[in-house]
């Protein structure tokens, strides 16, 4: 239902009076975030960009290098000096888009410079050099999510490649690729701890962090359904440090700050790292007591998330997380798949769990919402 | 202060692109050309769009355990008539032409059987429109790669084209 027929609604039932209702309207109108109509432009840029790096891929040689390079720097230092002039007007969405513009042009530049010079080597080393090169325009300048969700991807674009690409490396390369396991929870610090950050931007950095955070503690998890040895756990161990030093400084953020909800402090800073730690960092063999300890894990940790967004209000992070516990206790179905007797058993099984599951998230909301009631009273 | 933060944030990729044009054609200034017999294909990436694959068909002596110590190995090149000999050694060895393979990206591959030679593969791009003429030329006849050796010992492929 829209606010304003909500607003109708509540006036027709004597829960507000007129002039509280055109506040109330007054009040969001001015807050609206056209969240749809960034949604929009991201599109539209971000088929501007492809259409650019596919320019660039065709590489024609009837071109010469030096005519495609110096258009690039003339398109470059156009976007920058727009992004430069448009922030200066206080016109943001021009300056977003030259913002944007500016940093996809970097990429592009590394790209046409490759083909140019024949400068070969791993994809992750030409992301490296665009968050060297871009993203300190995109932190100073960047204010709304577009530009935010922009520097999140391309903070975790090269480190994870390399994470990927040296998983086979020792020594200290077991560091960097914690490094990069910890990229996502540097983003959570970094838009706590950055506080003259645009609230957009900010809110980009935190959600962009919380969700890759989850996601990739979700996937770690199952690590218990394989032989963990006491080698790779030990490598792996190594490799956990750097995302639990940035827990412990996020926590302490955290702590601090007035816009976290304590209640989501150890579930969705502490607890990833945790559950990751146990999955990864601990010898175990491929097992059905592995796996059970493990979907117990996970299950711990989107339980903690949901009681802890229950307790915060953060709905759709509730949300979310009774429906990854919906799903993993499906998954179970799957993993016990064999004969008709086991078939049916976890059949049984799953769908009873998430009948008790719908039912509990159903008590949570009418707990929740007969709170809300009686306050009001 | 933000405002001049913000300027030197922009300017900071145009120096940096700016600078990388400035060295790779400050290298290639002074780089000298060889022209090196090849065999390869042409695959094809999104991101990277066309090149070729190809290893270098030149004559391997030397000595290829250097490859397997830790230090690494380089190539010598040396032009010996018609054939370019390519002679593996110590990375430091002193040789008038050497090439440094991690510069240069050229992945080695160990022969099957001991009486092979080892292979030196690597890539150029080439532009959507060549390419299919330069894959035809490449299965229908002898091929070489105009490269240019810089100082600091990286082979940089310029082109490719019929070796008559």
């Amino acid at each position: 239902m829209s606010l304003d027929r909500k607003l109708d609604a509540w006036i027709e039932a004597g829960l507000v009076d007129k002039a509280t209702a055109d506040s109330i309207r007054a009040h969001e109108s001015a807050s609206e975030r056209p969240t749809a109509l960034w949604a929009i432009s991201g599109l539209g840029l971000l088929a501007l960009v492809l259409g650019i790096l596919l320019v660039i891929s065709a590489n024609w040689d009837r071109i010469a290098d030096w005519v495609k390079l110096s258009t690039h720097m003339a398109l470059l230092c156009g976007a920058a000096a727009a992004a430069f002039r448009t922030a200066r007007a206080g016109r943001p969405w021009a300056s977003e888009t030259a913002l944007f513009l500016t940093a996809m042009l970097v990429l592009g530049g590394i790209a046409l410079h490759a083909q140019v010079y024949q400068l070969t080597g791993p994809a992750w080393h030409a992301f490296l050099l665009w968050l060297a090169l871009a993203g300190p325009a995109l932190l100073i300048g960047g204010q709304t999510r577009l530009t935010g969700t922009l520097f999140a991807a391309m903070a975790l674009a090269g480190p994870v490649g390399m994470a990927v690409d040296t998983v086979d490396d020792g020594g200290l390369w077991r560091l960097a690729q914690g490094a990069a396991m910890a990229a996502p929870g540097a983003l959570i610090a970094l838009s706590l701890a950055h506080r003259q950050l645009a609230p957009g931007f900010r809110l980009a950095l935190r959600e962009t962090g919380i969700v890759v955070t989850l996601g990739a503690a979700s996937i770690a998890h199952f690590a218990w359904a394989s032989t963990i040895t006491p080698a790779q756990a030990m490598d792996n161990a190594i490799r956990l440090l750097p995302p639990a030093a940035i827990a412990i400084l996020t926590a302490g953020l955290a702590q601090r700050s007035t816009e976290w909800p304590r209640a989501l402090l150890l579930p969705l800073i502490v607890a990833p790292v945790l559950a990751t730690t146990l999955a990864l960092a601990i010898p175990h063999p491929d097992h059905m007591v592995s796996r059970l300890v493990g979907v117990t894990i996970f299950i711990g940790l989107w339980a903690s998330v949901a009681q802890g967004a229950a307790t915060s209000g953060w709905n759709a992070l509730f949300a979310v997380a009774v429906a990854a516990i919906g799903l993993r206790i499906f998954i179970i179905y799957i993993e016990l798949f064999g004969s008709l007797a086991a078939t049916g058993g976890g059949l049984i099984l799953g769908g009873a769990l998430v009948v008790g599951l719908t039912w509990l998230w159903n008590r949570i909301v009418r707990a929740r919402k007969s709170v809300a009631m009686e306050t009001a009273e | 202060m933000k405002r001049w933060l913000l300027l030197a944030a922009l300017l900071l990729p145009i120096v940096g692109l700016g600078a990388g044009i400035w060295r790779n054609q400050a290298a290639l200034g002074q780089a000298e050309v060889w022209r090196i017999p090849i065999t390869g294909y042409d695959p094809r990436d999104p991101l990277r769009g066309r090149f070729i694959v190809f290893a270098y068909d030149w004559d391997v002596q030397g000595n290829p355990a250097a490859c397997e110590q830790k230090q690494g190995c380089q190539l010598c090149l040396e032009q010996a008539g018609q054939t370019v000999r390519a002679v593996v050694s110590s990375v430091g060895a002193s040789c008038q032409s050497p090439v440094n393979l991690s510069l240069s990206q050229i992945d080695m591959r160990q022969p099957f059987r001991e009486s092979e030679a080892l292979t030196f593969t690597s890539r150029i791009f080439v532009s959507e429109a060549s390419a299919p003429i330069l894959e035809d030329q490449l299965r229908q006849g002898p091929m070489v790669v105009i490269a240019a050796r810089t100082p600091e010992g990286r082979l940089v492929n310029r082109r490719v084209e019929p070796a008559g």
